[in-house]
C-alpha cells in the first residue's frame, strides 16, 4: 500500500471589505479628486516643500502647512517596468521616475505613460507634466505623468483631462 | 555553469536597463560566522584566525525621493570611511591596500555603484573600470571571487555574512577554485539593505601577515 501523503486541496475565495482612512495627508487625497490639485506641504520653519506631504517636516521635525504645487516637473530617477504584480501586469511595459514638481523640494514616484516609450524619453532632466482621470476616486492612480510634448496628446483622450 | 555577455544581452528584460541575468535569484540559505574575542582566540590556540580590523554602518533617507542625488548611495560612503579609518586605511587608496572585495551585488548595476562609492574608482568610472578588467579574478582587485549574490544566490539576511565568510576564506587560503592572490593579506566585505539600500555596512578583514604589515 502506498502510505505517501497527498494532500487535499479547495479552491474558495476569502472577501474582505475594509476601509483605510489618509490621517493627516487626506487633504492630499481630497484636492486630487475634487479639484485636479496637487498639494505638498511646506515646513513652518526651514520652508522646505514636501512632497509627498508631510505633516511633520522631516528634517527639523516642525508643523507643516498645505500648498500647492506646479503640475509640471523633472525627472530625477526613472526605469522602464516589464516584470511586475498582477496588479499591473496589463500595463507593461510602463515607465515610474522620481518626479520633482516646480515648487516642491523633494520627488515623488509616480507613473508615466507615453504614446512611445522609449528610455531616451524618461532620462533624468526631461520635463514631465500631470493629466488626470476623469474618473477620480481619491487616490494615487487618479493621476499620472507624460511627457510635456505629449501632454495635449493625453488630455484629448476620451478618459483623461488636463489640470486646471 | 558558463554564461557569456551574450547571454545576459539577450535574456529578457525586467527593468530597463536590468536584463534578468543581470538580477540575482531571490532564494533560501544559511551563512554562519565564528566570532571571539582576542583572549578566546588566544586561549583556544586558533590556527590561521582572522581579524575583524574596522566596522562601519550607516544610513540614508528610506524615501529615495529625499534624496539630493537620487542615483547615488551615499550611506556606502559613510560606512566605508568609517570602517577604513578604523583600520588604518585610506579611502582614496584602498584599491591598493586591499586584496579583494566581497560586494552586494544583487543586480549588475549596484556592483558598479559599490565600486564607485567605496573608493576604487572615481564616480562613473565603474564601467570603465569593468572594461579594463579591474575587478577580475586576475584584475587590480577581484571583486566578489565568489561569485557575489548574482552568482551564489541572494538569500536576503544571510547575504552579508556570507560575503563576510567568503573574504574571511579568502584570508586564510581556504577558498578552493576561487582562491585569488593574498600579498596584502586584508579584505573587505559590504552589504546593503532596506528601502532603497538606504543601509549600508563595510568589514575590513586581515589574517596575521596582515595584522603585522
Amino acid at each position: 500500500m502506498n502510505n505517501q501523503f497527498q494532500a487535499h486541496e479547495i479552491r474558495d475565495v476569502i472577501k474582505i471589505n475594509y476601509k483605510y482612512s489618509m490621517g493627516g495627508q487626506s487633504k492630499f487625497f481630497i484636492e486630487l479628486m475634487n479639484n485636479k490639485k496637487i498639494f505638498g506641504t511646506k515646513c513652518n520653519k526651514c520652508g522646505k516643500v514636501w512632497l509627498p506631504p508631510r505633516i511633520n517636516c522631516s528634517d527639523c521635525y516642525e508643523p507643516t502647512s498645505w500648498i500647492e504645487v506646479k503640475q509640471t516637473g523633472t525627472i530625477e530617477v526613472s526605469t522602464i517596468v516589464w516584470f511586475s504584480t498582477s496588479a499591473f501586469i496589463k500595463n507593461i511595459p510602463y515607465a515610474i521616475a522620481f518626479i520633482k514638481l516646480d515648487g516642491a523640494d523633494t520627488a515623488m514616484l509616480q507613473g508615466i505613460f507615453s504614446e512611445n516609450l522609449v528610455p531616451s524619453k524618461i532620462k533624468k532632466g526631461k520635463r514631465v507634466r500631470v493629466v488626470f482621470q476623469k474618473e477620480r476616486q481619491g487616490k494615487m492612480t487618479d493621476f499620472f505623468f507624460v511627457p510635456e510634448e505629449e501632454y495635449e496628446t493625453w488630455i484629448n483622450k476620451p478618459d483623461f483631462e488636463g489640470g486646471e | 555553469m558558463k554564461i557569456t555577455v551574450e547571454d545576459v544581452l539577450n535574456s529578457r528584460i525586467i527593468c530597463y536597463p536590468f536584463k534578468l541575468l543581470d538580477c540575482c535569484l531571490y532564494s533560501e540559505g544559511s551563512a554562519a560566522l565564528i566570532l571571539a574575542s582576542e583572549e578566546k582566540v588566544k586561549e583556544l590556540k586558533v590556527e590561521n584566525p582572522i581579524w575583524i580590523t574596522g566596522v562601519g554602518a550607516a544610513n540614508t533617507d528610506c524615501f529615495i525621493g529625499n534624496r539630493e542625488d537620487m542615483g547615488r548611495l551615499y550611506s556606502n560612503i559613510y560606512a566605508a570611511k568609517k570602517a577604513y579609518k578604523m583600520a588604518g586605511l585610506d579611502y582614496n587608496k584602498i584599491k591598493s591596500q586591499i586584496d579583494c572585495a566581497e560586494l552586494h551585488d544583487a543586480f549588475s548595476g549596484q556592483e558598479v555603484i559599490s565600486y564607485e562609492e567605496l573608493g576604487f574608482v572615481p564616480f562613473g568610472e565603474g564601467g570603465k573600470w569593468i572594461e579594463e578588467g579591474g575587478p577580475m579574478m586576475d584584475g587590480e582587485l577581484p571583486c566578489c571571487p565568489c561569485g557575489g549574490l548574482i552568482g551564489m544566490g541572494h538569500a536576503v539576511g544571510a547575504t552579508g555574512i556570507m560575503s563576510t565568510g567568503e573574504a574571511a576564506l579568502q584570508l586564510r587560503g581556504d577558498a578552493g577554485k576561487h582562491q585569488v592572490t593574498i600579498e596584502k593579506g586584508r579584505a573587505i566585505s559590504h552589504s546593503i539593505g532596506g528601502p532603497g539600500a538606504a543601509y549600508a555596512a563595510v568589514i575590513v578583514m586581515a589574517n596575521e601577515e596582515g595584522l603585522k604589515k
